[in-house]
């Protein structure tokens, strides 16, 4: 059962990714995107992880989302699709990035096992509402408080970003 | 509740910016300038600093509970001392400047200390989720100031550079924190590096110390990572490159630090020979590079954004001595002392030279190039004193103390390298000749040429050129009496440790032995921080748990 | 597996009951309605006015400030949801009783702040 769900879920999750980057419509990228981040969701689901399948899809599919869809009225994209042009350059420097790791893999690979131990198991509470505020409220405490902090950060520096003017500077 | 007395620094500094954010809320609409807002700012992080000076040489007890994502110990107070001084003195520099780019808002103060809280938070972290954390709140607060000058288009391209390789590179070291957090269930940094040593560091272990590596590399503006540099530098107000390439990079460098000395040392380091050969490779890249393009720089701004990534490629030497570690050399299981002290006289020498480029060019004119600089000795002759003091420090003249910063990084190599480093050295030495050139220019620019056509005018600031002058003396009394300072990064330094985070316990000394006279001579503390050492308690660690 | 999975069944229900109402409305639609065509009917359907031109104008940058601002206090409400549904269980754990509820004070507090700022800078103002 769960094999099979992983498989469907994780096509899903494929599928609409590469959908979201080869539309030439965004908004159509953007559904694709939001197809995308549900079938994760269920892969969470599928973890008993409820509490972060809820965010997923509450947070991106929600308020992201939000996001992507006013960027795409703002900017007035419609029908603009940019051409892809191959250049000396950037195929160059590929191919040097893929030669350096190329090298990278065949040292670790020749030292290491693919596959090694069996990742750590996680508590059964892990993912879920108690077991995410266990760890929030006790052990990650101040990452918590910290979280504030950068939320307050964050929307005084998107209003002192997107304002029109200063405040006191007049019409 | 004694824990959260540890964190007092932290929390004044955040205090602080909340209380001038919601000071300049209630601001008459009336009333003007922000000169207040700044001393109440710079008065808040020298408390923090004061705070942290108070509580040196940190706790000696293991920290338990939730206060064990921090850790307070010297290295951690070293950097807690010296980040809010650099936020005190730029915001200080930065009046005047502010007032004539109208960037003297409460948001613009309280950007600096939010920052602040969120690099005194990073350098703590012996966590990897609060690390990130407080990357993240450093990150987005530098935005911000970046982004806050809106009038010029200059300004609006950095932000963008800036924000997206910034995000990049976030996206890069959360991946790698996920990938081990997937593979090992931890995020403590000590606990990593007990699970590397154990041998069990497979193909996505390397790929998740590389993502991290490759986002440190980006934050510190090691080449080839430092692409945005340049323009981001350009193009920010330039009080807040002075707070860029002073106290984010120190913030990274220290993170960046904690990560590989306690989480990775030995086993990516001394193990495999190509991550040996990488971290020299991009130390060497990362000061040529960054010196070469200098030269030719006709903005004095654009020129030290060049040369602030050179000089991340002198500072990334003191990675590059870690691998020699394998062949069983004690002295090398600690963090190097010079950088700590690289850092700090770095700091002070970038912050006293973007302090005075801020004054020059009033209404948001920036007369930063050779050419709008000739004749400044004449005309102010004070500026060109300090700005050459600067320049010259950043070179590495003696006395100042940018010499005697560059003498201690090198004579490790050579010392502690025991003649395998030669190369590094020579290549460090040469291109430090080199840059002389380039710093030389605008003293040349300031002392030996006339201004050509309308001469620009100064931006004048008391309050400005009293914290240039502290700076200054601060850059003249480091290089004379260097040897409290060595005393303490070095006692910092040696508290970051693999092999006192993993408990174990060789009773060695750090490498900076001669030193170590100094230390005892100056701070009769030092000696029982090193005892702290030797028994594996003052530190990191939860090492007895 | 299975059994843990059984109580995602009511949601299940729910969103197959969703997707086949709109779908097989469409399908209906397309199956039983009458297909008279004018060029009217293919204009952009404005409440019964005359349209005003294409949907895909730019909009104002002060309307993604009060989606950046709904953002960040969605993301409040995430980070509080397991406080509030595990207050009752954390009062009694003997490390966090006493402090569980000045910890999500001090972080309403602190986004408190935000929301003082984002009103006194007038960004909720859309004129």
């Amino acid at each position: 059962m769960e094999p099979i769900l992983f498989a469907v879920l994780a096509a899903v999750a494929l599928v609409a990714a590469v959908a979201t980057i080869a539309w030439r419509n965004p908004l159509r990228s953007a559904f694709s995107l939001i197809v995308c981040l549900f079938a994760l969701a269920g892969m969470f689901v599928t973890l008993f992880a409820h509490f972060l399948a809820a965010m997923q899809i509450l947070v991106y599919a929600g308020a992201i989302m939000v996001l992507f869809v006013f960027v795409i009225m703002l900017l007035d994209l419609s029908g603009h699709g940019s051409e892809l042009k191959l250049r000396i350059l950037p195929v160059l420097g590929s191919l040097a990035v893929l030669a350096v790791a190329g090298k990278f893999a065949k040292t670790v690979l020749s030292t290491h096992p693919l596959v090694t131990d069996v990742p750590p198991a996680v508590p059964d509470s892990f993912g879920t509402v108690p077991g995410v505020a266990e760890l929030l409220l006790g052990q990650f405490l101040l990452p918590f408080e910290l979280v504030s902090l950068l939320l307050l950060v964050a929307v005084v520096g998107a209003v002192v970003v997107a304002r029109r003017r200063f405040w006191r500077e007049g019409k | 509740m004694n824990d959260l007395f540890l964190l007092a620094p932290v929390l004044i500094v955040t205090l602080t910016g909340i209380i001038v954010l919601v000071m300049d809320l209630f601001r008459s609409p009336e009333a003007s300038g922000g000169t207040h807002l700044a001393w109440l700012s710079a008065l808040g992080f020298a408390a923090a600093s004061a705070a942290a000076i108070r509580m040196w040489p940190g706790s000696q007890a293991p920290v338990e509970g939730w206060m064990s994502a921090l850790s307070v110990n010297a290295f951690t107070l070293f950097f807690w001392i010296l980040l809010p001084l650099i936020a005190a003195f730029s915001v200080l520099t930065a009046t005047g400047f502010d007032r004539e780019n109208n960037l003297d808002h409460g948001e613009f103060y309280s950007f600096h200390a939010f920052a602040l809280a969120g690099m005194m938070v990073m350098v703590a972290a012996v966590e990897l989720f609060s690390l990130f954390l407080g990357l993240e709140t450093m990150a987005l607060a530098v935005y911000a100031l970046v982004a806050m000058r809106r009038t010029s288009a200059r300004g609006a391209e950095a932000s963008i550079k800036y924000f997206i390789t910034g995000s990049l590179a976030s996206a890069l070291l959360l991946y790698g924190m996920v990938l081990f957090w997937g593979e090992t269930g931890t995020l403590r940094l000590d606990e990593l590096g007990r699970v590397l040593s154990a041998g069990q560091c497979g193909p996505i272990l390397y790929a998740a110390a590389g993502l991290v590596l490759v986002g440190f590399g980006f934050k510190i503006a090691a080449v080839p990572f430092h692409l945005w540099t340049p323009d981001a530098y350009q193009g920010a107000p330039t009080p807040v490159t002075g707070f860029m390439a002073a106290a984010v990079k120190a913030a990274s460098f220290a993170a960046l630090l904690r990560v590989v000395f306690v989480a990775m040392l030995p086993e990516l380091f001394a193990r495999s020979f190509t991550f040996v050969d990488l971290a020299i490779a991009v130390a060497v890249l990362t000061m040529t590079v960054g010196n070469l393009l200098a030269m030719h720089q006709e903005d004095v701004k654009r020129m030290l954004a060049y040369s602030s990534i050179s000089h991340a490629g002198y500072l990334l030497t003191g990675l590059a001595l870690v691998p020699q570690l394998g062949s069983g050399d004690a002295s090398l299981r600690f963090v190097n002392g010079a950088v700590l002290f690289y850092l700090a006289t770095y700091g002070l020498a970038t912050l006293l030279a973007f302090g005075v480029l801020a004054r020059l060019g009033r209404g948001g004119d920036e007369s930063t190039t050779l050419e709008r600089l000739a004749g400044l000795a004449t005309r102010r002759p004070g500026l060109a004193a300090l700005l050459s003091l600067a320049l010259l420090s950043l070179a590495g003249f003696p006395p100042t103390a940018g010499f005697f910063a560059k003498f201690a990084l090198l004579r490790e190599l050579v010392v502690v390298g025991r003649g395998k480093l030669t190369i590094l050295v020579v290549i460090a030495l040469v291109n430090a000749l080199f840059s002389v050139y380039y710093y030389l220019r605008p003293m040349v620019a300031m002392y030996m040429r006339k201004a050509e056509g309308e001469e620009p005018e100064e931006i004048v600031s008391p309050t400005s050129s009293f914290a240039l002058i502290l700076a200054a003396l601060g850059v003249l009394v480091l290089g004379l009496f260097p040897g409290r300072l060595v005393g303490v990064s070095d006692q910092a330094a040696r508290t970051v440790s693999y092999k006192v985070a993993r408990g174990l316990n060789d009773g060695s000394l750090g490498a900076l032995a001669p030193f170590a006279a100094v230390q005892s001579e100056t701070d009769p503390k030092g000696v029982g921080a090193s005892a702290a050492v030797q028994t594996g308690s003052g530190d990191d660690a939860v090492g007895g748990r | 597996m299975l059994e843990q999975l059984i109580e995602y069944v009511p949601l299940l229900v729910g969103v197959v009951v969703a997707v086949g109402t709109a779908l097989g409305m469409l399908v209906l639609n397309a199956v039983l309605g009458p297909k008279r065509t004018n060029p009217s009917k293919h204009e952009a359907f404005e409440c019964g006015n005359p349209s005003l031109g294409p949907a895909r104008n730019r909009f104002h940058v002060k309307y993604y400030l009060v989606a950046l601002v709904f953002l960040v206090f969605d993301v409040e409400v995430v980070f509080l949801l397991p406080w509030a549904v595990e207050y009752r269980r954390l009062l009694d754990s003997p490390l966090l009783g006493g402090i569980v509820l000045l910890e999500a004070l001090l972080f309403v507090a602190v986004l408190a702040v935000g929301l003082l700022y984002v009103w006194k800078r007038d960004a909720l103002r859309l004129d």
